[in-house]
């Protein structure tokens, strides 16, 4: 019974990047099941889906948890492609997960090479903010890289909950937004064509 | 039955991974994934049932393995409550075929293989041959268009046969593809050159490894060949044609072609060129070899790596122990498996202390590093106190089998000692703490209650004192602080002291170890000595504390400093009834010295302890007696002067009241007298605590007797007066003095009654004590019973003498005057009727005198009434011999009937003083001169004894 209806729902498919031990999965798993995982396992591919409400419309969320590690940098692409909105993740206390932001962002735009940067949603977030007093990757200079990405950056802790909810949520408006404008698009295209076709066609009429 | 509520069903939202061969982990994450692993019955991975691989790990998780899964497919979850769940996310199983040298989770069906290598030993194959399809991937055409002839014809040396060395490709499409389109054709180069381009990096290397046995051949036979050319370099010109045939015999290896190749156009060179074809072939041959070398480079190493990973795994498997050893050791620290632990450990020291290994050294470090602190978390155990003495040995023994520094037995010892002393102080100081506050709030009974809980709580199962509350002492006294505070001292002893002891033992004769059979020891003995100057100062400590809180004078000898250190009490000591609780007190050092004696301490230890016993015991009887002292002196004050008839004459309370308190303070001081073991001394023993004792006991005794001194002599002072008048309304009924009057016996009567006492005393009451002093073991008994019979005969003389002159006195002064009464003149008198009034008046004192004796004390009566004949025959002898003028007949008469009925009248009381006075008198008196007189007087004297019987008799009856 939920089954088809849940089918109809629009589906959002939200693609974790990030380097390996940033976070990825505890962030998934956190916002998922509102549990932290403390025991790192080296993520390979997880598969995420479910119901949830954004501003008030009913949508499925479907979160592809990637490997980090460079071991499965090869089958990225193939993930990347599938990917409606991406969460680049990476930990304040590691310069080089910072550093690995820009391979990533590279990466998606090269795989997503049909559209233009400000089509593809995207989240930096820098994970781990409760660990404060390790903290290597300054505020700053995280949003001044989202800046120049023009993409939103948010801190967040997979331990304390801080903002899970936040990036998720945000990101899925992103996605939403995204699809709305290109059906607009399509349709426009023909609407306006439509329209314009019509004005056209009662101009001559008139005319 | 919750069990039975209906859930939700199972809704998979979560995988980890999402894809994978078969074997992957794979972790489920969903809702309502079953509320216990029995509930969920069913898990199924792409149509697969992985029920059995799976590990139900919380309704929202399950870990599983997949099998053989194929394909992206549903992952559903059923469960008993839920029923048959849904899942939100797909799983793709990855179908992998393993290669022979690949490890594969499933079974892998490899019968398409097994026959392809069958077949490839057989007869080699080329890989476009194997698979017998068309290498342009075209469908073929079966009927072929030209004869064998026909084709001959066209290509005389050429062959369709793809793997042929003289393989003509016009020939093959010829053949195969002569109605073929050119489109189709040219999609087929198309096909071609793909798969050429795929055959290039997979190709050779495939068809090298199906053809091995090939391979292996030719180099053998080439390398053959070598050496037979170079063997026969020398020998020259026969030697071309073998290897010639020999090469041509080789058929189907790359290698093999380009030698035949070469070979062929060596052998048109002619021999010039032989050394050089010769070379040509070595360095092909050398060259093939290489590629070989290469082509299997990847195998070979992999294999290699194959080889030591399962080294790598057989060691890990082999020394499993030395690799899990920190976690088992964690696991079994965590446990309390000290035993295991230290097993573990000593097996691996044995195995691995000395290793080479830098594995083995990591983990052995590891190892250490977990033993060491083990070590200091043992010897945390170790230094908290109290710990029952099994538990110490055993941490003892741990710490000493795992080798830990220092020498922990001795470090325990230290630290126990340190520990005892601090208690023993903490306790000191405690208890002064509450006498101080005691003195302003006396609330004994919480504080004692609150103390002795305070001290449950730390000894754990303390020995439980009873205080048995004496039956002389008033019950609202509470043991004074020092009592409480010496109990605590010595419980808390008992309950420490014992222990360090036996661990001291112990670890002097090495058992602390070798009770476990495990290694010995190395005890060292110079420790001995200060083992038992740490036992020696802990003793002395404790006697210290008990002498300042009981004996503060036998610490003079020791400085100021230190005695404040001791602890200084208040002078509430002496209050009342402290003395009470002092064998109380004997009772605790007793118990204390005799667990000492029990645990075989040296005898010096012991000796501190005697001689605080001793101290205590003398200090313990000294308080007693003096006590006893005081309140015999105050007996006078609880005198009631009710009289209690036996056949020795009246007694009052008093006398059984001062009785009883001796023998009371006798019972008390029983136990504290009497040695109860062998280890004590005899505190009598000692020359001066017997003088002492003798002083003391004397006094006690005597002590009775300034009371009844008071009694007879001070007893009329005010504050006496009013005690008996209040005491004179709660007079027994059988009181002989009750009368609404005379309700307090008179001042002779109170003499007479004291008197009786105090002869009771002497004849009764102190015998009965001085026997029981004897019982006792009481040194000088007979000093003291001297002494105090000495005390008793005096005050006896004292009040007896005080009391016949109260008595005799008037009756005496009497007679006098009543002779001469009315200017009575012996020479000069009427004729006697009768015997003279004062003879009456004498006689009705006397009988007065008499009745007051036999009334409180008939014993007394002889020695009273012969006092009081002997007085009036004196006086009346002085009388007489007074008598100046001379006696006329009447005169005579008088004198004679008056003497003479004196005399008779109480002549049961007379005695030869008495007589002769009597004679005395009446030698004054002249004869009589006629039977006239004589007949008158006797008539005068049986009329007399005829009027005065009544009153005559009551001198005789007693007699």
């Amino acid at each position: 019974m939920s089954k088809p209806k849940s089918q109809q729902l629009p589906l959002h498919k939200v693609i974790m990047v990030g380097s390996g031990g940033v976070g990825k999965s505890a962030l998934t798993l956190q916002f998922m099941y509102d549990e932290f995982v403390e025991d790192y396992e080296p993520t390979k591919a997880d598969s995420y889906r479910k119901k949830v409400t954004v501003d008030g419309e009913e949508v499925q969320i479907d979160i592809l948890d990637t490997a980090g590690q460079e071991d499965y940098a090869a089958i990225r692409d193939n993930y990347f492609r599938s990917g409606e909105g991406f969460l680049c993740v990476f930990s304040i206390t590691e310069q080089e997960s910072f550093a690995t932001t820009t391979e990533f962002r590279e990466q998606i735009l090269r795989v997503k090479h049909d559209k233009t940067d400000d089509q593809i949603p995207f989240l930096l977030v820098g994970n781990k903010s409760d660990l404060a007093d390790k903290r290597q990757v300054s505020e700053e200079e995280a949003s001044e890289r989202a800046k120049t990405w023009n993409v939103p950056y948010v801190e967040t802790s997979a331990k304390t909950r801080e903002n899970v909810d936040k990036v998720f949520y945000d990101l899925m408006r992103k996605i939403r937004d995204q699809k709305a404008l290109e059906t607009q698009k399509q349709n426009g295209k023909k609407g306006k064509n439509k329209t314009s076709e019509g004005r056209r066609k009662r101009k001559c009429i008139i005319l | 039955m919750q069990s039975r509520k209906f859930r939700d069903p199972p809704k998979v939202t979560g995988l980890s991974p999402k894809e994978g061969p078969p074997g992957t982990k794979l972790t489920i994450r969903g809702e309502n994934l079953g509320f216990n692993e029995k509930d969920v019955f069913c898990i199924i991975v792409c149509g697969v049932n992985i029920t059995l691989l799976a590990e139900w790990i919380s309704p929202s998780k399950i870990i599983c393995r997949t099998t053989n899964c194929k394909g992206p497919g549903d992952v559903i979850v059923s469960t008993k409550s839920g029923g048959i769940g849904t899942s939100t996310v797909k799983f793709r199983g990855l179908q992998i075929l393993p290669n022979p040298l690949q490890d594969s989770a499933i079974w892998v069906d490899e019968s398409s293989l097994f026959d392809r290598r069958l077949n490839s030993i057989s007869r080699p194959s080329s890989p476009l041959q194997s698979g017998r399809e068309d290498p342009l991937g075209l469908p073929m055409e079966h009927a072929p268009q030209l004869s064998d002839e026909e084709a001959h014809q066209m290509f005389p040396k050429g062959s369709s046969n793809l793997a042929h060395r003289n393989f003509e490709p016009a020939l093959f499409l010829i053949e195969s593809h002569s109605n073929t389109s050119f489109v189709d054709l040219r999609k087929g180069l198309e096909h071609l050159k793909r798969q050429s381009s795929g055959l290039k990096t997979e190709g050779p290397q495939t068809f090298i490894k199906s053809n091995l046995g090939t391979f292996m051949n030719c180099q053998d036979i080439l390398a053959t060949i070598h050496g037979d050319l170079c063997r026969h370099e020398n020998i020259g010109d026969r030697v071309k044609a073998t290897p010639g045939e020999e090469s041509n015999e080789v058929d189907g290896g790359d290698e093999g072609k380009e030698a035949d190749e070469m070979e062929l156009k060596g052998e048109g060179d002619g021999s010039q060129d032989k050394m050089a074809t010769l070379q040509k072939i070595e360095d092909l041959l050398l060259k093939g070899n290489e590629n070989a070398q290469k082509i299997f480079q990847s195998v070979l190493h992999r294999k290699d790596r194959a080889d030591s990973t399962r080294n790598a795994l057989n060691v890990l498997n082999r020394f499993k122990f030395l690799f899990h050893l920190p976690i088992t050791i964690e696991r079994n620290i965590k446990k309390g498996d000290y035993e295991v632990v230290i097993n573990d450990y000593e097996r691996a020291r044995q195995l691995f202390s000395k290793t080479q290994v830098t594995t083995f050294k990591k983990v052995y470090d590891e190892v250490e590093n977990k033993i060491r602190e083990l070590q200091v978390q043992l010897h945390e155990k170790l230094m908290e106190l109290p710990t029952p003495l099994d538990e110490q040995k055993r941490l003892i023994r741990y710490l000493v089998e795992l080798g830990g520094p220092g020498d922990p037995a001795w470090e325990c010892i230290v630290n126990e000692h340190k520990w005892i002393q601090d208690i023993l102080a903490g306790c000191k100081d405690q208890h002064i703490q509450i006498d101080q506050k005691g003195c302003e709030v006396i609330e004994p009974p919480s504080h004692a209650s609150k103390v002795r809980g305070h001290r449950r709580n730390f000894s754990g199962s303390g020995i439980q004192v009873k205080f048995t509350s004496d039956s002389n002492m008033d019950g609202k006294f509470s043991p004074p602080q020092q009592v409480l505070f010496l109990e605590e001292l010595a419980d808390n002893l008992l309950t420490t002291f014992p222990n360090l002891w036996r661990l001291g033992q112990s670890y002097f004769n090495a058992s602390v170890v070798s009770e476990a059979g495990g290694k010995s020891m190395i005890v060292d003995s110079t420790k001995e000595a200060s083992f038992t100057a740490m036992m020696t100062k802990i003793t002395t400590y404790f006697a210290d504390l008990v002498r300042a809180a009981f004996l503060p004078e036998s610490l003079e000898k020791k400085n100021e400093k230190d005695r404040a250190k001791l602890g200084e009490w208040g002078a509430s000591k002496n209050e009342v009834g402290a003395g009470a609780w002092l064998p109380q007190c004997v009772r605790s050092i007793r118990s204390v010295l005799s667990t000492l004696v029990n645990l075989e301490v040296p005898t010096p230890l012991l000796e501190v302890l005697q001689s605080l016993l001793a101290d205590l015991r003398v200090h313990c009887m000294v308080t007693l007696f003096k006590e006893a002292t005081e309140d015999i002196k105050a007996l006078h004050g609880r005198e009631t002067w009710v009289l209690q008839m036996d056949e020795h004459g009246g007694i009052t309370t008093t006398p059984t009241l001062f009785e009883s308190i001796v023998v009371d303070i006798l019972q008390h001081l029983k136990e504290v007298i009497i040695c109860t073991s062998s280890t004590e001394k005899k505190i009598f023993d000692n020359r001066h605590v017997e003088r002492q004792t003798v002083d003391l006991a004397s006094d006690l005794l005597m002590a009775f007797a300034s009371c009844l001194e008071q009694l007879a002599f001070v007893g009329d002072d005010g504050d006496t007066q009013k005690l008996r008048l209040s005491e004179a309304a709660m007079r027994t009924p059988e009181s002989l003095f009750q009368s609404p009057e005379d309700s307090i016996p008179s001042m002779e009567q109170c003499l007479v009654i004291v008197l009786s006492n105090c002869s009771h005393v002497s004849q009764h009451v102190v015998p009965n004590l001085i026997e029981q002093f004897k019982r006792l073991g009481y040194p000088s008994t007979h000093e003291i019973e001297n002494i105090s019979q000495e005390a008793y005969a005096e005050l006896d003389e004292k009040i007896f003498e005080a009391y016949c002159e109260q008595k005799i006195d008037p009756l005496v002064g009497a007679l006098e005057v009543g002779v001469y009464a009315g200017n009575y003149d012996w020479g000069d008198c009427p004729e006697p009727t009768g015997a003279s009034p004062y003879v009456k008046e004498a006689l009705m004192n006397a009988v007065a005198i008499h009745a007051e004796i036999n009334a409180i004390a008939p014993a007394f009566m002889l020695r009273v009434m012969g006092r009081v004949l002997e007085a009036v025959a004196d006086e009346m002898s002085r009388i007489m011999s007074c008598v100046t003028g001379a006696f006329c007949s009447s005169g005579a008469v008088q004198a004679r009937l008056d003497i003479g009925m004196l005399e008779v009248a109480m002549s049961p009381y007379r005695n030869a003083g008495t007589s002769a006075s009597f004679k005395e008198a009446l030698s004054v008196v002249p004869q009589l001169k006629t039977e006239l007189h004589k007949k008158l007087l006797q008539e005068l004297q049986s009329s007399f004894h005829r009027d005065l019987q009544f009153l005559l008799t009551c001198f005789t009856t007693d007699s």
